[in-house]
């Protein structure tokens, strides 16, 4: 069984160096133009070089996006970034326009991962991009899982797919919402999530039909837990979270949770069984609900989600561990959101695996016994019994 | 001389249109996608007869591995029938007909992603003879394209713009959802005094809620065909813009775009003169 590939994205360096201490076999993310999240932080070719040698000092490889439809006047810069991104290390790029992967193709020995964005979802256009040097294809989300298994029968190549995150309510690459309604080109990274606001809904005579909730063509997110062991059989590559955007909390949490799916199925197959407690914490993490959608060929009603942007607001993550002193047991914890003596928590990360604990002691700097802690990024010491290491993050248990 | 086409609603309408028009595009039914009307097989061979007029064949769904024998039956068939080109969205049908070695004229018509000279020249040299740009560029990008490109341009200008394309009934999932009772058709998902149209079938479509009106760009457009979008406009008035479309001129166009306007209380200039933006001053 080949174990596949789990995918991780990162907005900045600093969240790429937790993703692949989280347990990510390769990082995705936008450099200084080119890439979809255009108002994300991205990163600078210097960063690009330090994640270049930080992922690759631990065997981890990167990908660079350069996957929006370029105009006209964007194509004179291309080259050059693109000798850059090679010569800074980045082991692939994401690209959408084949006019990239031509200039690619002629100018660098970089892979050529083919977007989303593409919307791929048959085996005849895989095998065309095949012969353009293509070496993986993200599919697009609609793909059932029969039809990804097709897929893989009938090409030679790659095959990456998301497992996790939000999802588009379009055909990716088919929705200018965006530009339309304001001026901002979702085909060029300054998507506004149109799909995500409230609309009237008109009868054919433009009488409202009114619901308990607004309109919205706003889907659930994706979440393939579940489907963990099947999507391995059918012999995906690479796993793919969503994300960019995403706090350090939300991509640990994601990470360690696939990490162990993943590693757990491959290690002993047989014995493997589903556990619903790792979907929970999943569904902690996440501000909108999270299910399979299209592999299981689902675009039901069961898809949508009428909250609009109403989004809950996750106070989870209370604290990120610095240090742990195992003569006096007690651990370093920087504040993330308030807790308090007797809340009863949880204290993860890749070495750690997942302690639950009860508070009882805290003590502040001054080494004063305190009951709450309720200043952001307060630094306080918590009495913990069993060893815990740095940068294991605690959340309060569910 | 740029030729008109018109995105065709029926058989009869093409009858009405046949003597204004050079050109048709004819959605096939369960192969494309954001019409309003789709024609069999049998339909199509009906048009050949009753018109000389080229007729461009729409297969621009995005094809799932289940509809590729369909579509290469569909792809021998028209190989056989004087059309001038097939527009494609999947990339399926470029490596069908490489790997077929089909002859017939191929129309590059992704859409929103027709965005540049460099891409329209891969295409070109994949052996795709057309290209049908993007809406959400302007007539600068257009001219530029032109001027750095040997494919033929169609360019939308005139009708209602598809926005969105989804696998998801998203009214039908609404309505099921909050059990409302509507027929399915046209719906309008409305914001701020704006009216989008949705068409719900096997895939849902959202269009702008503006009618593109490219009239006066038309003088100075580089493109070989001017595509004229029936989307929810009645023929009638139709008829009249697409006249007007053939006589505009230096000297008439402020006249005739004050009278489009006058028939139609939405008409907008899209993106003809007005750029994009994708990063975000803060």
């Amino acid at each position: 069984m080949r174990k596949p590939e789990l995918l991780a994205p990162a907005g900045d360096l600093e969240r790429l160096k937790w993703a692949i201490n989280y347990g990510a076999d390769a990082v995705y993310f936008g450099g200084p133009a080119f890439g979809l999240r255009a108002n994300a932080a991205n990163f600078s070719m210097e960063d690009i070089k330090e994640a270049s040698s930080f992922a690759h000092d631990r065997k981890k490889r990167i990908y660079v996006t350069v996957n929006i439809s370029l105009h006209n006047k964007e194509l004179d810069d291309l080259i050059n970034y693109l000798k850059n991104l090679e010569k800074y290390g980045v082991d692939a790029v994401i690209v959408s326009d084949p006019a990239v992967i031509n200039l690619v193709n002629k100018y660098t020995n970089l892979e050529i991962h083919l977007s989303t964005q593409q919307s791929t979802i048959n085996y005849e256009a895989v095998n065309f991009w095949k012969k353009h040097n293509v070496t993986r294809i993200v599919l697009a989300r609609e793909a059932s899982g029969k039809e990804i298994k097709e897929i893989i029968a009938k090409t030679s190549i790659e095959v990456e797919c998301f497992i996790h995150g939000a999802m588009c309510s379009a055909y990716s690459g088919r929705c200018v919402l965006s530009n339309f309604l304001t001026a901002r080109d979702a085909n060029r990274g300054g998507c506004a999530q149109i799909c995500r606001w409230d609309f009237d809904l008109l009868d054919k005579n433009k009488n409202k039909l009114i619901g308990e909730k607004p309109f919205t063509l706003s889907s659930k997110d994706l979440s393939m837990l579940e489907y963990i062991p099947e999507m391995i059989d059918a012999g995906i590559t690479s796993f793919k979270i969503e994300g960019r955007m995403r706090s350090i909390y939300y991509i640990a949490t994601v990470l360690s949770v696939y990490r162990k799916v993943i590693d757990d199925f491959c290690t002993d197959s047989l014995n493997y069984a589903y556990d619903e407690n790792l979907q929970k914490i999943l569904d902690n993490c996440s501000n909108r609900d999270s299910i399979p959608q299209f592999f299981n060929g689902d675009f039901s009603e069961k898809c949508q989600y009428y909250n609009g942007r109403e989004e809950v607001s996750n106070q989870d993550f209370l604290g990120v561990i610095l240090s742990y002193d195992e003569k006096t047991k007690l651990a370093k914890v920087e504040q993330r959101n308030h807790f308090k003596k007797f809340d009863i928590v949880e204290i993860f990360g890749p070495l750690t695996g997942i302690k639950e604990l009860v508070i009882k002691e805290i003590y502040d700097e001054d080494n004063n016994l305190i009951d709450i802690v309720n200043h952001p990024q307060q630094i306080v010491y918590i009495k913990m019994d069993e060893k815990v290491n740095v940068f294991d993050l605690m959340r309060i248990k569910k | 001389m740029k030729k008109i086409v018109l995105v065709a609603k029926s058989i009869e309408q093409i009858n009405k249109f046949k003597d204004l028009v050079d050109a048709f595009i004819i959605p096939i039914e369960r192969l494309a996608v954001n019409y309003e009307s789709y024609f069999s097989m049998e339909n199509l061979y009906e048009i050949r007869r009753i018109t000389k007029k080229e007729l461009f064949i729409s297969l621009n769904k995005n094809m799932h591995n289940g509809e590729i024998e369909s579509l290469k039956d569909t792809l021998l068939e028209l190989e056989k029938m004087d059309v001038e080109g097939i527009l494609y969205y999947d990339i399926a049908l470029v490596n069908l007909k490489q790997e077929l070695g089909l002859k017939k004229n191929l129309v590059w018509s992704q859409e929103h992603l027709v965005t540049n000279y460099s891409t329209c020249n891969f295409w070109y040299e994949e052996g795709v003879k057309y290209a049908y740009l993007s809406s959400e560029i302007t007539l600068d990008e257009i001219n530029e394209i032109s001027k750095n490109t040997k494919m033929g341009l169609m360019v939308n200008v005139f009708g209602y713009i598809p926005m969105f394309t989804s696998l998801r009934p998203v009214v039908e999932n609404y309505l099921k959802t909050f059990k409302i009772e509507d027929e399915l058709g046209i719906n309008y998902m409305s914001k701020e005094g704006k009216d989008y149209p949705i068409l719900s079938g096997e895939n849902t479509t959202i269009f702008s809620s503006y009618i593109l009106n490219g009239l006066r760009e038309s003088l100075n457009m580089a493109a070989d065909y001017m595509v004229i979008n029936s989307f929810n406009i009645d023929d009638d008035r139709l008829l009249k813009v697409i006249s007007m479309f053939r006589e505009v001129n230096e000297g008439n166009v402020l006249v005739l775009e004050n009278e489009i306007n006058k028939m139609f209380d939405n008409v907008n200039k899209g993106f003809f003169h007005l750029e994009t933006i994708y990063k975000v001053i803060k």
